[in-house]
């Protein structure tokens, strides 16, 4: 993870770097049975994954493009490579990771972060990890972090086939189709019951191929009793042609245990980001999502949780920039389905420089969750007159024992706090840059303090274009 | 039978919520709802009939027009156990009152085109005494011009189904919507509301507030959206949404909206929905009120805010006697 200090110290190239493609194997664009199929070859899947992957391609062909979100007009799958296999297999070490592959990685600062405060490393490039490396003393309490398709062919095979795309069946939208179709890499993660480990997990998403999808796959199961942070980092050189990231995440949350989930996205603005997310939270656990939505063109990212016992909470706190030319459309949803669970969503949004961002929601409480509480609250700031923003929450209440509350607000940067910093000697851009950092305050709050860094960082970086 | 396609939402969302808009089948009106007329001398009221050239549909036809001062006009319109249909216009170049009673017990569309001119005002204030098995849909729509305010107060004390698209457009600058509503909705009873504010103008204003009750199988949805154009720059809109759920076989939606495309303008909005809590319970119970007798209270006094703010006793009257009859 990169830190540097100061807004001055940032690199922009850092994410913007890119690679000559010299790949060991790329999928011909499109989306056929005879692509599927030759991925399927090509990632050795077990005849069920094979057969899902095709089911999952029929469901997608029935489907819809959703139209009720941002356009995909300029998303055109016939011209997105959906497998792209870099030059390397997956390493456990980064001596061993091609040169130009393990630079990237450097200059984004992995390597540098799992040794200062990370207990595990994944490392995708493209279509798949090419490191995965756990500290012994994590494998010592029983912690499994690994690829997902070795997972798939190891001890916990059956625990997969049980797990896989269930919270997220491929039914569920166009995308999430497409991702049981064609996805590859991604992260197991398992934590036994009573473990508690203290530094995070970190899985970082790099896609360097032009006009190519990632569909990376993150599965993580926390037993009872145990307590996990798993931090997600995703970046790309900008094209000119649409790139797609279609991933899936699945958590599984164990009776009173805690996971928490943080995201800093930085995809490049070529980017369609289509991700799906979803937590299934068991009785007296909990979820904390953070998320620092930044880049993508367009995105379609609403991490969603089931809380399924009794006393399950989530908190989800994030924070989305839409700057030139992005349409972001992010935020949160949350079924009630047991008594006296809890939730809280709180996001800010900014939106500059003809940047459209969409902050959407939806609360529903069902008919068993008796005693329920859910808050929701949402503010926007419109940096200039050339932007959008929206907000649109729903809250959909099928019991009279419980509680409700809705509160936003959408505005501008107060000229007398401007003035108040200009009249201390700050110069008008870094006086609405602070204002903007602190306004941001929710999310980076919650982060380790490197990603903190790296977001205010990035905030610094929209606010001086 | 036709499918009516109504209250549709300005920016929809997630299709699985079914909210992006009403479907509902209904009668094709056979004929033009029946409709009285009182008006002050001052305000030009004419009662008459229209054909819908798409539809076919005759509507009784009123149109209100005040050109100066103030004045009040009072309507009733009620769809005589059958399909109706009507069609009301109205514009102030003054400061116009309207009392509209809405009646019946069969299906009764009403469409509502209002227009404040500059400076002026128009206070609509509805009042909802279709029975039990009765249905309305209600499609409103209002340009209002600089510096005129459009104040609408509305009472839904609970139908099989009531639906009403409300837009209102601030068209000039300093414009000004004050909208409150108070509903009721038992056991049976759908309510189905899809307000829309549109500032357009410079320095317009907004404000929305809803308070309702929703007992045994009710069910209710409310759209609320407020639309800050581009170039509606130092305008404020708010929307507030109370509910008080009395059942635990209750359906709430509730869908409070915010797009905004200018810079400089200020937009909030909230809601707050859920049951008694015991502490309140607790108070009213350590002086003497059970449960029942606490519900009933809140449920009546839905009605008093409305009567309060109506300031009208035949209002009132006809509110009361309603809502004394569910209660």
């Amino acid at each position: 993870m990169n830190s540097p200090n100061k807004a001055s110290e940032i690199d922009r190239s850092i994410y913007d770097i890119r690679n000559d493609e010299d790949n060991d194997y790329r999928m011909k664009s499109g989306l056929t049975s005879d692509i599927v199929e030759r991925l399927s070859a090509e990632k050795n899947d077990p005849e069920w994954m094979r057969d899902f992957r095709l089911r999952s391609l029929e469901i997608y062909n029935e489907i819809p493009t959703p139209q009720w979100g941002p356009s995909l007009d300029g998303l055109d799958i016939d011209n997105i490579s959906t497998y792209v296999r870099p030059k390397s297999d997956m390493k456990g070490s980064w001596e061993e990771v091609p040169d130009d592959i393990k630079e990237t990685f450097e200059r984004l600062g992995i390597p540098q972060a799992e040794q200062k405060s990370l207990a595990g490393v994944g490392a995708q490039y493209d279509s798949e990890l090419v490191y995965h490396n756990v500290k012994d003393s994590v494998m010592q309490q029983g912690v499994v972090y690994t690829d997902l398709e070795s997972a798939l062919r190891g001890e916990y095979a059956d625990l997969i086939k049980e797990k896989f795309m269930k919270l997220v069946p491929p039914s569920d939208h166009k995308f999430a189709a497409l991702h049981g179709a064609v996805w590859s890499g991604g992260s197991f993660v398992y934590v036994p019951k009573g473990v508690h480990l203290d530094i995070p997990l970190q899985s970082y998403f790099r896609l360097n191929a032009k006009g190519a999808g990632q569909f990376e796959h993150t599965l993580i199961i926390v037993e009872d009793e145990a307590y996990l942070h798993f931090i997600e980092g995703c970046s790309a050189p900008k094209y000119n042609v649409a790139n797609l990231h279609a991933g899936c995440v699945e958590l599984y949350v164990g009776k009173n245990s805690v996971l928490r989930y943080s995201t800093v996205e930085n995809w490049s603005k070529n980017m369609y980001n289509l991700n799906t997310k979803r937590a299934v939270c068991a009785e007296g656990g909990r979820v904390e999502w953070v998320s620092g939505s930044f880049g993508s063109h367009t995105s379609y990212l609403y991490p969603m949780t089931i809380l399924n016992g009794e006393n399950a909470s989530v908190e989800f706190t994030g924070i989305t920039f839409a700057g030139e030319g992005q349409n972001l459309d992010t935020g949160a949803k949350v079924v009630h389905s047991a008594p006296n669970t809890s939730s809280y969503i709180n996001t800010r949004s900014i939106s500059k420089s003809g940047g459209v961002s969409t902050f959407r929601s939806s609360v529903k409480i069902n008919k068993n969750a008796k005693g329920s509480k859910a808050s929701v609250s949402c503010e926007s700031l419109m940096l200039d007159d050339i932007s959008r923003s929206d907000t649109i929450p729903a809250m959909d209440i099928r019991t009279g024992s419980c509680a409700v509350g809705h509160e936003a607000k959408i505005g501008r940067i107060s000229d007398d706090e401007v003035f108040y910093l200009m009249s201390r000697g700050v110069s008008e851009e870094d006086a609405r840059a602070t204002i903007v950092r602190g306004f941001a305050d929710n999310v980076s709050k919650e982060l380790p303090l490197e990603y903190a860094v790296e977001m205010n960082n990035l905030i610094s970086l929209e606010m001086k274009k | 039978m036709t499918e009516l396609r109504i209250n549709k939402l300005p920016s929809p969302t997630w299709n699985f919520l079914k909210v992006n808009e009403a479907v509902i089948n209904w009668d094709t009106p056979a004929g033009k709802a029946a409709v009285d007329i009182n008006a002050d001398e001052i305000v030009s009221a004419v009662g008459g009939e229209q054909t819908d050239e798409c539809s076919d549909i005759n509507y009784a036809a009123v149109t209100v027009k005040l050109r100066e001062r103030s004045g009040s006009v009072r309507i009733n319109i009620t769809d005589e156990g059958e399909s109706r249909a009507a069609a009301l216009s109205l514009v102030s170049e003054g400061d116009l009152t309207a009392f509209l009673n809405i009646g019946g017990s069969g299906s009764l569309i009403v469409d509502v085109n209002a227009k404040v001119q500059s400076s002026a005002k128009i206070r609509l204030i509805i009042n909802q005494t279709t029975s039990h098995s009765g249905r309305l849909v209600m499609r409103m729509n209002t340009d209002v011009l600089s510096g005129g305010t459009f104040e609408i107060l509305s009472f839904f004390p609970g139908t099989s189904g009531t639906f009403v698209d409300n837009n209102v457009r601030l068209i000039g600058n300093e414009a000004i919507l004050k909208s409150k509503t108070a509903y009721i909705a038992g056991e049976g009873e759908k309510l189905d509301l899809n307000y829309t504010a549109d500032q357009i103008g410079k320095r317009t204003h907004s404000d929305i507030k809803l308070r309702g009750a929703l007992d045994g199988t009710g069910e209710k949805i409310f759209r609320g959206t407020i639309d800050f154009k581009q170039g509606s720059g130092g305008s404020v809109g708010s929307e507030s949404e109370n509910v008080l759920l009395l059942s635990d076989d209750v359906v709430n939606k509730t869908l409070p909206i915010i797009l905004c495309s200018e810079e400089d303008i200020s937009g909030i909005h909230g809601a707050t929905i859920g049951d008694l809590s015991d502490e309140e319970l607790i108070y009213f119970a350590s002086r003497g009120f059970s449960k029942e007798q606490v519900l009933k209270m809140l449920k009546n006094s839905i009605c008093e805010d409305f009567c309060r703010d109506a300031n009208d006793p035949q209002t009132e009257e006809l509110a009361v006697k309603r809502t004394v009859s569910k209660v």
